[in-house]
């Protein structure tokens, strides 16, 4: 019998698979929130790792539009949108890093300025190229009616006028000969190219006079192709030319040795955008914390300017769940993503698309339900109602019979009589003798079931269960990678848990609740170590476990069940924003930029004052025990109370910081002596 | 069905057991399936933790001890024993053949007189646990001369020297190098090295164990200042991983956990036979002490069997012991 496998082993399958794959993989869902990337105007696509950035971004790329092509499907942008080109650098994989290497200690400042202005020739000869390789690729023979669609003319000897007018230009400074054909102008762009990578990687001493002479303006050049790629009716006048530039969070990480080499970087990005010009448009894929507040331009004193220079798709805020569930996209892009997965591997299914999840999942349990496997036992359930002694005995008597036929109900009474006994004393005399009882209304049970899950669990020393769909939906928090990373360690824990069976790994299966509820607590343990990365990683991390603790022994403690909502904290808005706050605001947007923390606007219950509210990731609530619902008001706190729990939590010694692990690539080589 | 251990792990509901449950899933994937003493019809890894953990009747806390017990293991998969042969080879063989023949690092021919060197060098196991075929197939050595690859223990048994000696001289065999996979104390190694020792008038002698715990070191240093033999230890496991019978200054947390374990347990696991038992010859009676034969107190666990210097608990079978790593005893 083949081995079962897990559909979600790899997360980031796609920014590794071939362009077939991406056609199978890639989900149409999210685009109607995307279509500004189709669309002439600069757009910041911000997003946290792995929210589906390279994924939109590649969409544009000729590879994926031929894919499709191939494929005989449906390409997913609307029609009358398909009119475009690009081209485009990942700030990864083009090597920029390496720009890095030769700035050392004592570099000055001269030459740290220089390198950035080679950064921005590179960037500009990079992307040309790739431009180019892109018409080669729409104009080979068998893709006419493609070509076509995207106003492409395929005639070789307009190729060859263009690159010709192109290599006369001025926007070059005399970087380019004067070429006669297409092929000629490709060649041209690439020994320049591998003459910066010589450079880059030490392999010789310095630039050719040739290149440091002949610097290029970032963005001209490639203003100009676009320009004259219409002029020599290689494009239609219509035809949009999209440059993508992903992975700009990199930037940030050139600046060492004190030198801002990445911010200057970053600033001459932004100076390409500035232009803004109406024969191309940028797509800049970033993580939040990459993209500043104010985009500088590169040596002036100005910034960009948000809605008027660029737009901004923020992809976590278009997929979390607003406050009103309708409208909220996210589940279908998850079913979707779901259903793809599994039909890449080996399971079979021909059912509706729509109840997968569903169907592999189970229907959700009740709030009843839940507590009943939290406390099983007869004896154990006696133990779910903390007594007081002021109350009747009849009271007791009640309680410990309700507790043991609807443990879920006692939970609620025992809230119930204490918030009402505190009021009056009536209620402690009067039972309630008939269902449904004051407890079970709706909204009342509605507010205070998560609570009382929490603290039949921690009476009987318990996990919650975490299980179904709603669950899976709501703690992956709008992050389609938490979906998938959710999904994996499910799959995991139901191939432990079904080690001994024997189970077709063709048959779609059907996930008990132990094992969802294992799967899910492994994956939030697992993920609470992933703050350990970034910037002030080790005191986000401790913060975010002072949180966590917090409003687990709050809502624990609260046997009245007085304040349901509070997993959160709430900050007033005018506080926050005061200069004075400025490193309580700062560490919060970090936490909010790595994802660690979810912010939105709070509505006061004070009639005027503008609030901001804060939880913890969903994903992270397993590991601390409490609910990712927000029900309710979150807890009222005062910047002050925020500074102090983050001083708090830095003091707490017992976190430690990871050790870094000694990789392979460390080790000294090793010679074979009979080689 | 739910699995013996998800059951468990689910009951004993810490973070430490869940990360070590996902530990042994990770080490059961890449190492455990491996343990040949276990491989099918035996029952698996997953069926033995089971028995391994209903050792603690049903005591919760012990039930823990043994389950975490069970990642301090040093186990030495088949793929990493392919590693120490190429190690063995390239490392330490290498560098004493060429002080042999007097190679110098700048001669441009260095290459091919190492090749032949080889070809002049018979290759052979201390003990039959040493498997010597893999060693000479994960190498590519070509030795066209001496093709008999006998274990040096069995020799010594059955051999006849002057034959043995006719074998070495009728192949032009300038060199012996021999290997063993683990040397613990070195006891069951020490004749064979006095044997071959025999024929150290006719050729270099060099012996190479893969894997050696202290003990055996101070057996090697013994026996090199008695014979003309060389000794070059691939991998030599420090003291620090082993548990001694006493506590030691700033020993690790995990050391002490496995010491106690270790004796709190060992009626169970000896079916009430008292540490450093003999029988009525005198010879000691297994599985000898709560820290294994020679009081050595291993940790190590290899694809092929473990030593009886690890820990008796992980590998010794009894009336009232179910071992996680059952041992294939020679008797």
């Amino acid at each position: 019998m083949d081995e079962r496998l897990n559909s979600f082993h790899d997360l980031y399958l796609t920014e590794a698979i071939g362009s077939d794959s991406f056609v199978k993989l890639f989900s149409p869902v999210f685009m109607e929130h995307s279509m500004a990337l189709y669309q002439p105007g600069n757009v910041i696509l911000k997003g946290l790792q792995g929210s589906g950035k390279t994924m939109l971004l590649n969409l544009l790329r000729p590879e994926i539009r031929l894919a499709y092509y191939n494929n005989q499907t449906e390409f997913p942008v609307n029609k009358d949108l398909r009119k475009f080109i690009s081209g485009g650098i990942n700030l990864r994989k083009s090597g920029v890093a390496e720009f890095g290497q030769l700035i050392l200690p004592g570099s000055s400042i001269e030459f740290v300025r220089e390198l950035t202005l080679h950064f921005g020739d590179f960037v500009n000869y990079w992307v040309v190229q790739d431009l180019l390789r892109t018409l080669t690729l729409i104009s080979e023979v068998g893709y006419k009616t493609l070509a076509s669609e995207i106003g492409i003319n395929t005639d070789l000897k307009v190729f060859d006028k263009f690159s010709k007018a192109l290599s006369r230009s001025d926007c070059w400074l005399g970087g380019l000969n004067e070429v006669n054909s297409f092929k000629e102008l490709q060649s041209q762009l690439n020994a320049r190219i591998i003459s910066y990578r010589q450079y880059l990687n030490l392999n010789i001493d310095q630039l050719p006079s040739s290149i440091s002479k002949s610097k290029t303006a970032i963005g001209e050049p490639i203003s100009i192709v676009a320009e004259l790629l219409k002029s020599c009716n290689v494009l239609d006048d219509d035809t949009n030319v999209f440059i993508r530039i992903d992975q700009y969070e990199e930037l940030p990480s050139l600046d060492f040795s004190e030198s801002d080499f990445g911010r200057s970087c970053q600033e001459l990005i932004h100076k390409a955008l500035s232009a803004r010009s109406s024969r191309v448009s940028y797509r800049i894929g970033a993580r939040h914390y990459a993209w500043p507040e104010y985009p500088e331009i590169f040596a002036t004193t100005g910034s960009l300017e948000n809605k008027r220079d660029f737009s901004i798709i923020n992809i976590d805020e278009a997929l979390r769940r607003a406050e009103n569930r309708k409208g909220w996209i996210f589940p279908a892009l998850a079913e979707d993503v779901f259903i793809r997965r599994l039909k890449l591997t080996k399971y079979k299914f021909d059912h509706g698309v729509s109840v997968l999840l569903d169907d592999v999942l189970g229907v959700a349990l009740s709030s009843d339900q839940k507590s009943k496997m939290l406390v099983a036992s007869e004896q154990s359930r006696k133990s779910v109602i903390k007594y007081e002694k002021n109350w009747p005995i009849k009271w007791v008597d009640f309680l410990e019979k309700l507790s043991v036929e609807d443990p879920f109900s006692a939970k609620l009474a025992e809230a119930w009589v204490r918030q009402k006994g505190k009021e009056k004393q009536e209620p402690l005399h009067n039972i309630p003798e008939e269902k449904p009882y004051p407890w079970d209304k709706k909204y009342w049970k509605k507010e205070r079931a998560e609570q009382a899950l929490v603290q039949l669990a921690s009476r009987n020393k318990q996990q919650l269960i975490w299980q179904g769909k709603n669950d899976l939906i709501g703690l992956s928090g709008g992050n389609i990678l938490i979906f998938l990373f959710l999904c994996q360690h499910i799959w995991d824990a139901w191939l432990r848990d079904t080690r001994d069976e024997d189970i077709s790994c063709h048959t779609l299966p059907k996930i008990n609740v132990n094992a969802q509820s294992m799967g899910i607590l492994n994956a939030s343990e697992e993920w609470l170590k992933k703050p350990v990365e970034g910037k002030d990683s080790k005191r986000r991390l401790q913060f975010i476990n002072r949180v966590g603790y917090r409003y687990y022994n709050i809502l624990v403690d609260d046997f009245a069940m007085s304040n349901p909502g509070k997993n959160g904290f709430s900050l007033p808005l005018d506080e926050l924003e005061a200069k004075a706050n400025d490193d309580v605001r700062k560490f919060l947007n970090l936490a909010v930029d790595y994802g660690d923390l979810h912010e939105s606007v709070h509505t006061s219950k004070t009639k005027g004052e503008k609030r901001k509210k804060y939880y913890l990731a969903p994903i992270l609530c397993p590991a601390f025990k409490i609910p990712y619902k927000h029900i309710k008001e979150p807890e009222y706190m005062a910047v002050k109370g925020i500074r102090e729990m983050i001083k708090e939590s830095t003091q707490n010694k017992s976190l430690s910081s990871k050790k870094k692990d000694i990789e392979a690539d460390d080790l000294p080589l090793q010679f074979n002596l009979f080689e | 069905m739910t699995s013996f251990i998800e059951n468990k792990v689910r009951q004993w509901n810490t973070p430490d057991v869940r990360e070590t449950n996902l530990h042994l899933e990770y080490l059961e994937k890449k190492l455990f399936r491996t343990y040949e003493p276990c491989l099918s019809p035996n029952p698996n890894f997953w069926t033995r933790i089971q028995g391994w953990i209903e050792n603690a009747n049903g005591n919760a806390v012990e039930e823990q001890k043994l389950f975490h017990s069970i990642k301090h293991i040093f186990y030495v998969g088949n793929l990493e024993f392919n590693e120490l042969y190429r190690r063995a080879y390239s490392g330490p063989i290498a560098r004493w053949l060429i002080d042999q023949e007097g190679i110098s690092f700048t001669d441009e021919n260095a290459t091919n007189k190492l090749l032949s060197a080889v070809e002049k060098t018979w290759f052979c196991p201390i003990t039959d646990s040493m498997i010597i075929n893999r060693f000479y197939h994960i190498n590519n050595i070509q030795a066209p001369g001496a093709d008999l690859r006998t274990d040096w223990r069995s020799l010594l048994a059955l051999g006849d020297e002057e034959r043995i000696r006719k074998y070495i001289t009728d192949n032009n065999i300038n060199y012996l190098v021999l290997l063993e996979d683990f040397v613990g104390g070195g006891s069951q190694m020490s004749d064979a090295v006095m044997f071959a020792n025999r024929f150290s008038d006719i050729v270099s002698l060099l012996v190479i164990p893969l894997i050696i715990c202290p003990k055996g070191i101070i057996t090697c240093e013994r026996l090199s200042t008695q014979t003309n033999v060389n000794f070059e230890p691939v991998l030599t496991l420090s003291k620090e991983t082993f548990i001694s019978e006493q506590v030691q200054a700033e020993e690790n947390i995990y050391i002490t956990e496995l010491r106690d374990l270790s004796y709190s347990t060992y009626s169970q696991v000896s079916d009430n036979i008292e540490p450093n038992a003999v029988n009525t010859d005198g010879i000691p009676i297994k599985p000898y002490h709560p820290l294994g034969w020679d009081n050595t107190g291993g940790l190590v666990v290899m694809f092929s069997n473990t030593p009886d210097n690890t820990l008796p608990m992980f590998h010794f079978k009894s009336e009232n012991w179910n071992p996680i790593f059952p041992r294939h005893s020679r008797n």
